[in-house]
């Protein structure tokens, strides 16, 4: 049994359990030292601030004060915002399109890349290059360049007669362009894909070719079951960090969340909230509902993953 | 399951004494002694920090201003810290949770009266045996104060007026009428005309809308404002109306970028705007003309005033504090960075060395400095600022408790405008009533 | 591609009379490879035009004086502006070397915790029983879901009791206690992958956790160990904000802090500069990646035996 099975199997009926009890023992001491940094480092540096925080979405901590208990004043403002509600939206329509899109993409040229070519390291590398841009400022002059009302995109729809708006500045599409933006930074997932192919072992496909399968089959048969653990990983923390998505909006709309909160993210929102207004407390109080957003779909994806992810152990 | 509540009971007296700890921690920041009144200076060697925003530009004058200061006050050592703007207030509010506030701190209005009422700013009035304002005139001076103390003073000035590109005014045979005291109407006809002329390659104005000083000024003419001096919402919601209408006006007669354009355009710096690269002939600026004219060096900028109406109130106009000094109110070191403040607001090579870009000098003594220097924009806008100080009235409060988001509130109530998700009437009156509470919000 | 064909061709053995009728039909696949090895190149070379061309525009735009930047996405030059790179290296307070090597030893650091600790906590997480370990995972992946910008206050009041501001410990420190959890999970996923078989047969000649670990799941988990750490130089590397709120000095800065000020939104920016040094900065990183990226094939061998 390993971590993620035993998470899985939270529900596990109770009769189990001794056996499990007995076995735990035997590493107990083991896991105490391999976990040891782990722990400083969860008791000493994390779990404080993240208790901090917890307390404080119940106060009115402006920074620059003393923060004074308010109770279930921030919840109930949250119940009123409609900012609020239209961030968790775009947040929410954010994830729901640009995480699966860019897995897709990744694990598409990660198969593309995979096993032996000419040139591997190369597209691999070029491939990887706007990921390493990042959130720079760089990044903004340029998705002006291409998406707004004079960019090339438009540049290129004029010759077909096609009169474009700015992509950038209208309500409709500003989210689209970051989806994009996203999409297209897809070289984290797609360097962890060629480390999970890396180990799915050769000769596999060796004898699935003997036996005349496919490439297709192959890649259904045993690329995608062995590589599940790696679209697992690569699922759960896509979909945490999209949902903490922050620099990007940040960049390109100024910090502003335009037009008309269009990319008004959820940390975004808080952010502005947090240092612009100076009321860390109630921006405390959305990232613990973020918090249990994103729990709660990370729960489901634990959930969800017996039935497609498949381990060898 | 016996231990697990074992367990939990643990975690749970961890959990408390942590946050007990942290809690602690964070009442560093706020509250607290205030500082020593009767502060001297300290013979033996002192460090004092300064933090500032700006790019890179401001890097050199800053550096060498301080290094005049250290020579005159040779055991006062001053570290240097600085970020850009946006980095700059996430920095500052960090370090003064913390207790780590450094001692002299660059400061804009939108958060004197914030930073103030919250005890983190040092009341410069306990200081004035170190620290001389006399030299400021008192309608400048009164920007630097909350509640009756002096947080901060005035480094530089500015008011908003419109930039007008001359270079595409002359080329299309646009006239400008007597700007002297134009009109609305002018303005528009204006705007119109090179936007004909030019067969709308050039169009002729980036409206206002999302910005407060514009707000005030337009407001001002018709005898109601933003704040007032008990820092309340006033605005009437007819007078924001009018005002966001006169822009959509122009929006729809196309004469200004379209909404979705000017969206794209918010986020810009303003070396990318419009009239930098020449789209636009005009647009309402705070002054700062110097950094149109670096990023387009081929055209010819100018400076006008404020558009009026026939029937303006006397003393509508006023001048803004661009930016200001303040001390921290934990300083272990008050009377050397009341000095420092003092050096840096009325040593005339500290004057020469920023020249007008920290805005046009808000010391009189500094104006007078570098008046002979100037040439191109920076003389435009001292002559601007000159002429505006001869008409000024008092000037509008400092923002209130609160009321930081003032500006990124108009500008997102103004976009609904614009891509007609509201009505000007109704994205007015829920402007004034986001406003207010979120100053009901830092009152708690 | 090669392997493959080698691994199709018939064996030796087989009768001549049966490789007539077989001929054609290899013939006629290893056409279509041909022509979808070709395919897969155009396809892959236009992709890369897409993802190398902000980088090429940067570099254009690096190389164009000031006021001649925007409005131009071709990567043509007229001139070559090299001032922009002498006027960057010394526009803010220290030389820019100075960023880049504070950046360097933040990134050593870095990589050097993550490394360890995470491989540790993740072979306890993969392989180990212990109690409340399914708690403790669970709270691993809890603790990545707060965003930084509620933590960093709670963070800065205790790094500043321990008098830590404005030195690069709260950057690094961090990192040898496993506060990534992206990396141990990562980890565990990969370790997952090692057949269990090659630790019993270790632990049956009498290996202790210990080697084992260092033995046998360390040599086998290299793809994960080359990805965690070059996504540990890429993030830290670009990382801003912890940079920003931890390090006060100028002459602290690190290179990813140091570029913000070259742009100012309310005053003069110099978009020249900004480029150059952008560029600069991104060169260490690029040649990182290409350098770690090797070790991402290295681990191709190893996991045979099954």
């Amino acid at each position: 049994m390993s971590a993620l099975n035993e998470l899985r199997a939270l529900k596990v009926p109770k009769g189990t359990k001794r056996i499990r009890d007995k076995s735990d023992t035997r590493d107990n001491k083991a896991a105490a030292v391999f976990l040891l940094p782990w722990l400083i480092g969860f008791f000493a540096i994390t779990l404080g601030p993240m208790v901090a925080s917890l307390y404080l979405s119940f106060t009115d901590y402006n920074l620059l004060q003393n923060p004074n208990f308010t109770g279930l004043t921030n919840i109930e403002r949250m119940l009123q915002d409609s900012d609020l509600g239209s961030s968790l939206i775009v947040t929410l329509v954010y994830v729901v399109i640009s995480v699966p899109l860019q897995l897709i993409v990744a694990l598409a040229i990660a198969v593309l890349l995979d096993r032996g070519m000419r040139g591997l390291s190369f597209y691999r590398s070029v491939l990887y290059l706007p990921s390493l841009l990042g959130g720079s400022v760089a990044i903004a002059v340029l998705w002006r360049l291409v998406f707004g009302g004079e960019g090339l995109l438009n540049a290129f729809l004029a010759l077909f007669g096609i009169h474009g708006p700015s992509w950038i500045g209208s309500p409709n599409t500003a989210l689209g362009t970051l989806i994009i933006l996203h999409v297209w930074t897809f070289g984290a997932p797609m360097v962890i894909f060629l480390a999970g192919l890396r180990q799915i072992p050769r000769e596999l496909y060796e004898a699935a070719s003997t036996d005349g399968a496919t490439r297709w089959r192959q890649f259904r048969s045993i690329t995608v079951p062995m590589l599940s653990p790696i679209v697992f990983f690569n699922l759960v923390l896509g979909i945490i960090g999209a949902f903490q998505s922050f620099t990007q909006a940040y960049v390109i709309s100024n910090g502003s969340g335009g037009p008309t909160n269009s990319t008004l993210f959820i940390t975004l929102y808080l952010y502005q909230k947090a240092f612009g207004s100076l009321q860390m407390g109630y921006a405390s109080a959305i990232a613990w509902l973020l918090l249990l957003i994103v729990g709660a779909a990370t729960a489901i994806n634990f959930w969800a993953s017996k039935y497609w992810v498949f381990y060898d152990d | 399951m016996k231990r697990h509540s074992r367990m939990r009971r643990h975690g749970v007296a961890a959990v408390v004494a942590v946050s007990a700890l942290l809690l602690s921690g964070c009442a560093v920041g706020g509250g607290g002694a205030s500082a020593d009144k009767g502060a001297k200076l300290s013979d033996k060697p002192v460090t004092i920090s300064l933090y500032w925003w700006g790019s890179a530009s401001r890097v050199t004058s800053t550096d060498a201003a301080v290094k005049l200061f250290e020579k005159a006050h040779p055991n006062v050592t001053v570290k240097l810290q600085s970020t850009d703007w946006g980095s700059y207030w996430d920095k500052l509010a960090t370090s003064v949770a913390g207790g780590q506030a450094p001692d002299v701190m660059q400061f804009d209005q939108l958060y004197v009266a914030s930073y103030a009422q919250r005890g983190a700013l040092a009341d410069l009035n306990d200081y004035s045996k170190y620290l001389d304002t006399s030299s400021l005139t008192k309608n400048v001076r009164d920007t630097g104060e909350y509640d009756g103390n002096l947080y901060a003073v005035p480094i530089g000035l500015n008011s908003v007026g419109v930039a007008v590109n001359r270079s595409v005014l002359d080329k299309y045979d646009v006239k400008l009428p007597d700007t002297k005291s134009w009109t609305w109407d002018d303005l528009d006809r204006v705007a119109k005309e090179v936007t004909k002329a030019s067969d709308g390659k050039v169009l002729g104005l980036d409206p206002f809308g999302g910005d407060t000083p514009s707000l005030t000024l337009w407001a001002r003419q018709r005898g109601n404002t933003l704040f007032n001096q008990k820092g309340e919402v006033v605005l009437k919601p007819s007078v924001l109306a009018g005002y966001w209408q006169y822009a959509l006006d122009q929006i729809k007669d196309g004469v200004t970028p379209s909404a979705s354009q000017l969206a794209e355009g918010a986020s810009v710096p303003l070396d990318q705007s419009d009239l930098a690269k020449g789209k636009v002939a005009m647009t309402f600026l705070p002054s700062n003309l110097t950094a149109f004219q670096v990023a387009a060096p081929t055209q010819k900028l100018d400076m006008l005033p404020f558009p009026t109406t026939d029937n303006a109130k006397k003393g509508w106009q006023y001048l803004k504090s661009s930016m200001y000094w303040t001390i921290s109110s934990k300083s272990k070191h008050p009377a050397e960075a009341a000095e420092l403040v003092d050096f840096l607001t009325t040593n005339s090579k500290v004057g020469k060395l920023f020249g007008a870009e920290r805005g046009t000098p808000a010391n009189p003594d500094f104006q007078k400095v570098i008046t002979p220097d100037l040439a191109g924009s920076d003389k435009i806008v001292m002559d601007y600022i000159k002429q505006v100080t001869a008409e000024a009235g008092t000037p509008a409060p400092i923002t209130p408790v609160g009321g930081q988001d003032a500006d990124s509130l108009l500008a997102q109530y103004w976009q609904n405008v614009q891509f007609g998700k509201a009505t000007p009437k109704e994205a007015a009156v829920q402007y004034i009533a986001a406003l207010k509470k979120e100053l009901a919000a830092a009152k708690g | 591609m090669t392997d493959q064909q080698t691994i199709q061709r018939p064996p030796l053995s087989v009768p001549a009379v049966a490789i007539r009728p077989a001929r054609a039909p290899r013939d006629a696949a290893s056409r279509r490879r041909r022509v979808w090895s070709v395919l897969r190149h155009v396809l892959l070379i236009v992709l890369c035009l897409v993802m190398l061309y902000p980088v090429l525009w940067m570099v254009a735009s690096s190389l164009r004086p000031n006021g001649y930047i925007f409005n131009n996405p071709s990567l043509v030059l007229n001139t070559f502006e090299v001032q922009n790179y002498t006027r960057g290296w010394d526009a803010l307070q220290a030389p820019f070397s100075t960023y880049l090597a504070n950046s360097a030893i933040i990134v050593i650091g870095a990589i050097l915790g993550n490394l360890i600790s995470c491989s540790l906590a993740a072979y306890a997480f993969a392989r180990l029983r212990f109690r409340f370990k399914r708690l403790a995972f669970g709270a691993m992946l809890v603790t990545m879901m707060l965003p930084i910008q509620v933590l960093i206050i709670p963070q800065y009041v205790i790094y500043a009791q321990l008098g830590w501001i404005n030195t690069f410990v709260p950057l690094i420190l961090p990192k040898f206690l496993a506060t990534d959890g992206f990396f141990i999970f990562l980890m565990v996923q990969f370790i997952r992958g090692i057949p269990k078989e090659l630790d019993e047969a270790a632990r049956i000649d009498g290996a202790g956790h210990a080697r084992i670990f260092l033995q046998i799941i360390l040599p086998l988990m290299k793809p994960a160990l080359a990805t965690a750490a070059i996504f540990t130089f890429i993030w830290t590397w670009n990382d801003f904000f912890s940079q920003l709120i931890f390090v006060t000095a100028p002459d602290k800065y690190t290179a990813s802090v140091a570029l913000r000020q070259f742009v100012d939104p309310t005053g003069q920016s110099d978009f020249g500069a900004l480029f150059a040094m952008s560029v600069v900065t991104l060169v260490p990183v690029f040649l990182a990646f290409l350098f770690g990226q090797r070790f991402l094939l290295r681990g191709i061998a190893t996991t045979g035996g099954k």
